[in-house]
């Protein structure tokens, strides 16, 4: 038993341990609940770069403003950090906290862990312990909103359109689009447990 | 002996019985089951059922328009949408705020209740609805970045003027418990005998 322990997965929705199927690049399923069982596929390079890609648009995309519209010849802007400064502003500490949080903070850091990651896994420089890099990556992944906030901006800009025609999409919001894909790209192309490169 | 894995970093283990101890690569405690899984899960969704009642009873959004001001709750932004003839966002927005949020609360009720009480639904239909529970939470968010957005860029005093209402923390409390509910449970308690 103890030689083919490492070719046994637990399918973490039902509790079954099933034998993995080495070889097969296939997604194994639980026979018993049908949930796809975690592989064992190591992060490519392309997480590396589109990580960083990832953050140097998010850089960009705040100095543009997403959303602007003209009323009485006043230029009216919105930007990613003013829904959240113009949410203090109306003390609404929780929500500000609640949108910086998940459309700033975990976005940025997500990218951040998987630099980190490929840092500490290519050059003998350690940073972080291995398991905080690992459980950072999967808390910031999964606590990350920005593709809910895409949508939203399209749902503001219908309603703010019904209001004032000048509404427009600003260049903001096209570079958050070339964004959100990058900052995909990179959460799909890693995979937190090689983080202990084993 | 037994077989239990590390659901943090899934390392396997053959133990001699289900007693705690610490994964030897992630360094987190490994247990055969989340400890009151249940018990943290359901309290949360009550919690979160709670916070339900004041976000959908307030004004989720303050709209000030030459001097008059006018508040409206997340039913009455989706009746503006339809009175607008934007069908299709009026549908987005009830969808993500009402149906959503409602689906999440019910799903998760009716799992714990289901732990508890015999209900005749196989393991595998119960799980299903779990995944999708799980899948939908954030996409709540909607409404809460909808008002942020609105309320940063309609900024024109008594002209013309947006803020987020009192019903904008409770949702948004309402949105992270339910994630946390549904992160927190363990979905192999249903399978155990």
């Amino acid at each position: 038993m103890h030689k083919n322990i490492n070719t046994i997965v637990e399918c973490y929705s039902c509790g079954l341990f099933i034998k993995k199927e080495l070889n097969t690049k296939l997604v194994q399923k639980c026979p018993r609940c049908n949930s796809k069982l975690s592989t064992n596929k190591k992060h490519s390079n392309d997480s590396l770069y589109f990580a960083i890609s990832s953050l140097l648009l998010f850089g960009l995309l705040n100095i543009y403003p997403i959303i602007s519209l003209n009323i009485n010849n006043t230029e009216l802007k919105a930007t990613l950090i003013g829904t959240v400064i113009i949410l203090l502003e109306q003390n609404f500490f929780f929500v500000a906290l609640i949108v910086f949080f998940t459309i700033i903070l975990a976005p940025i850091l997500n990218s951040l862990v998987i630099i980190f990651s490929f840092i500490q896994a290519k050059t003998k420089i350690k940073f972080f312990t291995k398991t905080l890099l690992h459980d950072s990556f999967h808390f910031f992944k999964e606590w990350g909103f920005i593709e809910v906030f895409i949508i939203s901006i399209i749902v503001t800009y219908i309603k703010l359109i019904g209001m004032v025609s000048s509404t427009k999409f600003d260049v903001g919001f096209y570079i958050m689009l070339v964004y959100v894909f990058c900052f995909y790209m990179s959460n799909k192309r890693f995979e937190g447990k090689s983080v202990f490169g084993e | 002996m037994v077989l239990i894995s590390c659901k943090n970093c899934h390392k396997m283990y053959e133990k001699e019985n289900y007693d705690d101890f610490v994964c030897t690569r992630c360094k987190h405690k490994v247990r055969h089951r989340i400890k009151n899984s249940l018990q943290v899960s359901l309290a949360l969704t009550i919690c979160a059922i709670l916070l339900y009642i004041p976000a959908m009873l307030y004004p989720m959004m303050e709209v000030t328009k030459l001097g008059v001001n006018i508040e409206s709750t997340i039913l009455e932004g989706v009746i503006s949408f339809l009175d607008m003839e934007s069908y299709f966002i009026a549908i987005v927005v009830f969808v993500a705020s009402v149906v959503i949020p409602m689906i999440k609360l019910i799903g998760l009720l009716f799992i714990f209740i289901s732990l508890k009480i015999n209900v005749k639904m196989q393991n595998k239909t119960k799980n299903l609805i779990f995944k999708f529970v799980e899948a939908i939470g954030k996409w709540s968010m909607i409404d809460i970045y909808v008002v942020a957005i609105l309320a940063s860029v309609v900024q024109l005093d008594e002209i013309f003027n947006i803020k987020g209402g009192i019903a904008a923390t409770s949702f948004a409390l309402m949105v992270i418990l339910t994630m946390i509910a549904a992160h927190r449970f363990d979905t192999r308690i249903i399978w155990d005998e």
